[in-house]
């Protein structure tokens, strides 16, 4: 069996499209199927540390692989940059996937996202703190000049960074935003229930808070079509709906009757009815916004009207999804699917209509890309867990 | 809370009913019995409003503090059962501040009585009681992670209101459990704080427990977002390595600046942190060092 694709990235520029396949990286043509390239991590040099050597060992023996467990492209499409879990590592690869940089942090890094002058990737981890890491990139420095060069290559041996905001909680999602002015901030949200808004490189200026949620915060989208809009959603029963400008909440949608409809049967017969929202998604060209839910493991599609402070309701999806790439064209989406059994596709495109109904297309390309696609496993005990949002739901210790 | 008493006054019925000699365990259950029927007594008084004549109630005596001892520390990162607001905006102040705050008072209308003074990691209360008197007309609250120790500062404060209401004194401190670390933002509004006391926190000495400690950078952007321009960040330990770590940090944030040590004598909290709190005394006694260190809130750099 193959082992599923956990991570897309798409780059509307080349129209590549990027897999993190367990701890692997792989870039495909979109519209060919070709594969373009592949990065594969570097084994790890044997040590002569016997201590070094036997930590190894127990890790491979526990199955523990270094997966990707985000990828994203810059803005510019000139790279790509995933983090990992094992070695808590961040991945920097240029579009032809050569390594300008791979850092270790301290923390397992839990979310990543770049700024939109693809110079910065802003890192959060598992105990809340965020890293501005820039992208360095010796191989095409945007002026090259031999100061910058010799500048670069100085600070790049300099030693730790210090975080440049902190929550006390796992950091779960972040974005960094650019309004028209030029002005940039950063949302950040947490395993508590906060979403905080700072400003950005000021970072030591917090701006707000948006006060709603009850439990962990998982997934941040701010519609392009509708830049102070923020769309929030995690492990409550409703997605919130702000002016994260004001920290004002603009409605609560509810989305647990959608994912659990009240069935004819006995009350008492009441099961645990978790949400836990692990990807908000947004398809520009239709204004609709995606809420994937991995427990029910339904996509929700609602639209939302660029002037209407309202969040409506269109259709739902059902699919074992791991992971949506949004094209950025008429509609078109990848979906990565977390499909058992064997031979089925783990990859899927599909065309959005205006009412939230899925098509499949293009079935041949996705086949090429899926026979070329990841790496064999053995079994499906070599895929660690891949839906593990749920699992930030807070229980009491007493 | 009272889950944490119930399954004690369990234990002790097992223990008794085995026919055990008490001892230690006689100490234990007195604890638990006189917890008890604190936890009565403040269930019943918390929200009463005192009256100045009313001198047929018995006068309420102070609560012992040996039977609320507590271990020093707390992990700030476990998912304690906390109480807290889901934002500023749900906090009920009438039930800490009942002769100060109506009930009805809607925390979010501008000009109702906010609280503007706190002291984070209170513990026993004593920095409160002299800050009542010294500030008469503010609000001002203690937060204090530990349970018992929450509950002793409680007990007190009742007792002392009861103590002085014909004067009316000491209706305007109270205290919460609550995790200060995480969920400051969830009580108070941007800029609502003048000022704030770290009186002798938790050293965390661990380089790998440095995160714990309650000043930070990243934290200190959170202190600075709840505090007004002007407002202080008043700290004290006995830990010079922790005292020189606040500095370092506090120091290093564009939004505040530490103040002059001139400045320090002339402060009257400066008086009272050294003097009144339970830690200041204790060092003290043992003729150790105090370290203080004071910082103002900056205007935003624009």
């Amino acid at each position: 069996m193959k082992h599923p694709i956990q991570k897309l990235a798409y780059d509307p520029h080349s129209n590549a499209l990027y897999l993190a396949v367990s701890e692997r990286i792989q870039k495909f043509d979109s519209v060919t199927g070709d594969l373009i390239n592949e990065w594969i991590p570097p084994t790890p040099q044997e040590d002569d540390d016997p201590q070094e050597r036997k930590k190894k060992k127990t890790k491979t023996e526990d199955n523990k692989h270094n997966v990707f467990r985000t990828l994203t492209c810059s803005p510019d499409g000139q790279y790509v940059v995933g983090s990992t879990d094992e070695q808590k590592s961040l991945v920097v690869l240029r579009a032809d996937l050569s390594v300008v940089n791979i850092r270790n942090f301290p923390k397992r890094p839990s979310a990543i996202d770049i700024t939109s002058d693809s110079s910065t990737v802003l890192l959060g981890d598992k105990f809340g703190d965020v890293y501005a890491v820039p992208i360095r990139d010796i191989a095409y420095p945007p002026t090259a000049g031999l100061s910058r060069i010799s500048e670069v290559s100085e600070s790049e041996s300099g030693g730790e960074l210090d975080p440049i905001l902190g929550h006390v909680s796992m950091l779960v999602d972040l974005l960094v935003t650019e309004d028209q002015k030029g002005l940039r901030h950063i949302i950040s949200s947490d395993r508590d229930e906060h979403i905080r808004v700072t400003k950005y490189p000021e970072s030591y200026v917090i701006e707000a808070f948006c006060f709603g949620h009850e439990q962990y915060v998982s997934q941040l989208l701010i519609p392009s079509w509708s830049p102070n809009t923020l769309i929030s959603g995690g492990g409550d029963d409703f997605l919130a709906h702000w002016d994260w400008t004001t920290g004002e909440l603009l409605e609560k949608v509810d989305i647990h009757s959608i994912l659990y409809p009240k069935s004819d049967k006995d009350e008492s017969e009441e099961q645990i009815a978790e949400v836990a929202v692990s990807g908000i998604w947004q398809v520009p060209e239709l204004q609709l916004v995606l809420a994937y839910d991995e427990t029910v493991k339904l996509l929700l599609v609602f639209k939302l009207h660029k002037e209407a402070r309202q969040l409506e309701y269109v259709n739902k999806f059902s699919s074992n999804i791991l992971d949506v790439a949004v094209t950025g064209q008429d509609g078109t989406v990848w979906l990565s699917i977390h499909d058992t059994s064997d031979n089925n596709p783990l990859i899927q495109k599909y065309s959005i209509s205006e009412k939230g109904e899925f098509t499949v297309i293009d079935s041949e390309i996705t086949q090429r890309i899926f026979d070329k696609a990841s790496f064999t496993i053995a079994s499906r005990d070599d895929v660690v867990a891949l839906h593990s949002i749920a699992l930030l739901r807070k229980h009491a210790e007493h | 809370m009272t889950d944490d008493q119930t399954s004690q006054s369990a234990q002790l019925g097992t223990v008794e009913s085995r026919g055990l000699t008490p001892g230690p365990t006689s100490n234990k259950r007195k604890r638990a019995d006189y917890r008890q029927s604190q936890q009565q007594k403040r269930q019943e008084l918390k929200t009463v409003v005192f009256e100045g004549n009313d001198d047929s109630q018995d006068k309420i005596k102070l609560p012992k503090k040996k039977y609320y001892r507590q271990r020093a520390h707390s992990n700030p990162f476990s998912d304690h059962l906390l109480e807290y607001p889901i934002g500023p905006s749900h906090m009920d102040w009438h039930k800490l501040y009942p002769a100060l705050i109506p009930p009805e008072a809607e925390t979010s209308i501008d000009g109702a009585k906010q609280v503007e003074i706190v002291d984070i990691g209170c513990g026993f209360g004593g920095l409160l009681v002299s800050l009542s008197t010294e500030f008469p007309d503010k609000l001002i609250l203690g937060m204090e992670i530990r349970v018992q120790v929450s509950h002793y500062v409680e007990d007190r404060i009742i007792a002392l209101r009861q103590q002085h209401a014909p004067e009316g004194k000491y209706n305007n401190i109270a205290v919460l459990r609550a995790n200060a670390m995480k969920f400051l933002p969830n009580f108070f509004k941007k800029g609502q704080l003048s000022k704030m006391f770290f009186c002798f926190p938790d050293p965390h000495f661990k380089i790998r427990k440095h995160k714990a400690r309650i000043v930070t950078s990243t934290l200190a952007s959170e202190y600075a977002y709840l505090l007004r321009p002007g407002g202080i960040i008043y700290t004290i330990t006995d830990v010079l390595d922790l005292h020189q770590w606040m500095v370092r940090h506090l120091e290093a944030h564009a939004l505040f600046r530490r103040l002059p040590k001139e400045w320090e004598d002339e402060d009257p909290c400066v008086k009272i942190m050294r003097k009144d709190t339970e830690e200041g005394k204790k060092v003290e006694r043992n003729n150790g060092d105090k370290w203080v260190a004071c910082f103002v809130r900056l205007d935003h750099p624009e």
